[in-house]
């Protein structure tokens, strides 16, 4: 299987790397000059860069020949990027909740919580507190956000979800809920991130679609039992997850299986 | 004497080496999972949720009320039971040795159409385990059932935390049950109301 990268990027972070790990040294003007051939407005494309503005097609089809690669899978970021902000802005409207939409920034305080969650071990044991937090801050997009690490240990430690002592931490529960509206918020988002991302895997990128499992099972089921079926749909899930989970590596994928039912 | 310092550093450099080592393949991979509610996957988070919104939850196909909370099962719709929670520390007010005393919980029915029965159990946390404990109960069926709570305290001690259980049986009490069990179902009742975490205090 091919090799990704085990931390989605948005597209703002695709121009970014591009520029900044090119090797030239590139400013944003001279970036927008040489590189995209004046294609696209210096001031625009830091816009872009900070994710304030979204690239058109062409300009992303232009990156992608910059960095000598296929189109469609950084297209498919920007139309992920594009479906975040739409589910994002009536997200904010169905909550009543006034905050600036963010996008794909808003998924990042729940995919650094996941992370951290399955950063110790399912058995309870003990491993360093710094080994941890270097992991948590590999989910970390903005290093400009680093300061999030702490926000996260906290809030677990907060929520009785770890244990500390020593420099050494271990995990007591699994299971984050989501209380606040900001939590419920960004928790939202990640949820429409994972669903949005395997979509367009299974349907625009072929090369990622086999790495990608999305399915739709149907029944009738008394009402009554909705509850005991719920539950035992958790239990597997959780039982499956807990027989395959190993440490993450470069070998691994950091996998997330976005469990959906509801009666229409 | 260097060799023997070099000796000391090398020996702490392996040591040092082999507790890495160790807490690196320590455990195993982790998993988890974060959503919109409390994961009912266990019988203490189910009891801490009824606890916290004051509501039935069911778990197991089992139903766990907070106190006062109306039951929707077939056998006792609409039925409650009370438990007369104090505003302040429960106190110990009758045996008492020296290192254990009782405090007593009162708790009322409301509701109940069909013969019903009733144990107590209680327990340091929702985590468990439980221990059923003594019962009285009067003639006069619409009365308040005591319940007393037997708990490991001497006053030098800090208040101890326990949450009351009151299991609610249609019809007759099953034989055989234990006396501890390691879940609240395992007293197989038909109908289980907590209280909230309550403590007791040993007076002086």
């Amino acid at each position: 299987m091919q090799r990704r990268s085990t931390v989605p990027k948005g597209i703002k972070d695709v121009f970014y790397e591009t520029r900044v790990l090119s090797g030239r040294e590139f400013t944003v003007k001279r970036f927008a000059k040489e590189a995209l051939g004046g294609t696209v407005d210096p001031v625009m494309l830091g816009y872009i860069e900070k994710g304030k503005r979204f690239p058109n097609e062409a300009l992303v089809r232009r990156l992608a020949a910059v960095r000598d690669e296929p189109a469609e899978p950084l297209l498919a970021v920007l139309y992920r990027d594009r479906m975040l902000y739409a589910f994002g802005r009536e997200l904010r409207r169905a909550l009543h909740d006034p905050a600036a939409v963010e996008g794909i920034a808003d998924a990042d305080l729940a995919m650094q919580v996941s992370r951290a969650i399955a950063a110790l071990p399912d058995d309870g044991s003990w491993v360093p507190v710094r080994t941890w937090r270097a992991k948590i801050a590999v989910a970390v997009r903005d290093k400009s956000r680093a300061a999030d690490v702490g926000k996260v240990v906290a809030l677990l430690r907060e929520r009785n979800l770890v244990e500390q002592e020593k420099g050494r931490v271990r995990r007591v529960a699994r299971h984050f809920v989501a209380t606040t509206l900001a939590e419920r918020r960004t928790l939202a988002m990640e949820f429409a991130a994972i669903f949005a991302k395997a979509l367009l895997d299974k349907l625009s990128l072929p090369e990622s679609a086999a790495a990608t499992h999305v399915r739709n099972h149907y029944l009738h089921i008394d009402r009554a039992r909705l509850p005991e079926f719920y539950q035992r749909l958790e239990a597997a899930a959780r039982g499956l997850a807990e027989e395959f989970a190993v440490d993450g590596d470069a070998g691994t994928e950091f996998l997330n299986v976005l469990l959906v039912a509801t009666p229409v | 004497m260097s060799v023997d310092r070099r000796t000391k550093r090398t020996r702490a450099a392996a040591a040092m080496a082999l507790l890495t080592f160790v807490w690196s393949v320590a455990g195993c991979g982790g998993s988890g999972s974060s959503g919109f509610d409390v994961s009912q996957l266990s019988e203490s988070a189910t009891i801490a949720r009824a606890i916290d919104t004051g509501e039935c939850v069911d778990f197991n196909a089992k139903a766990y009320c907070a106190s006062g909370a109306e039951a929707n099962t077939s056998a006792l719709q609409g039925a409650a039971v009370i438990i007369q929670e104090p505003s302040s520390p429960l106190e110990c007010d009758g045996h008492m040795t020296n290192d254990q005393c009782t405090a007593s919980l009162e708790f009322a029915t409301v509701g109940f159409e069909k013969p019903s029965s009733f144990l107590a159990a209680v327990s340091d946390s929702e985590k468990g385990p439980w221990t059923l404990v003594p019962l009285t109960v009067s003639e006069d069926v619409t009365a308040p059932r005591t319940v007393s709570i037997t708990v490991p305290a001497s006053p030098a001690a800090p208040p101890a935390h326990i949450i009351a259980a009151v299991l609610v049986y249609v019809d007759r009490v099953p034989d055989g049950l234990p006396q501890t069990s390691a879940q609240l179902a395992d007293f197989g009742a038909d109908l289980m109301y907590v209280s909230s975490r309550l403590k007791i205090v040993v007076p002086n």
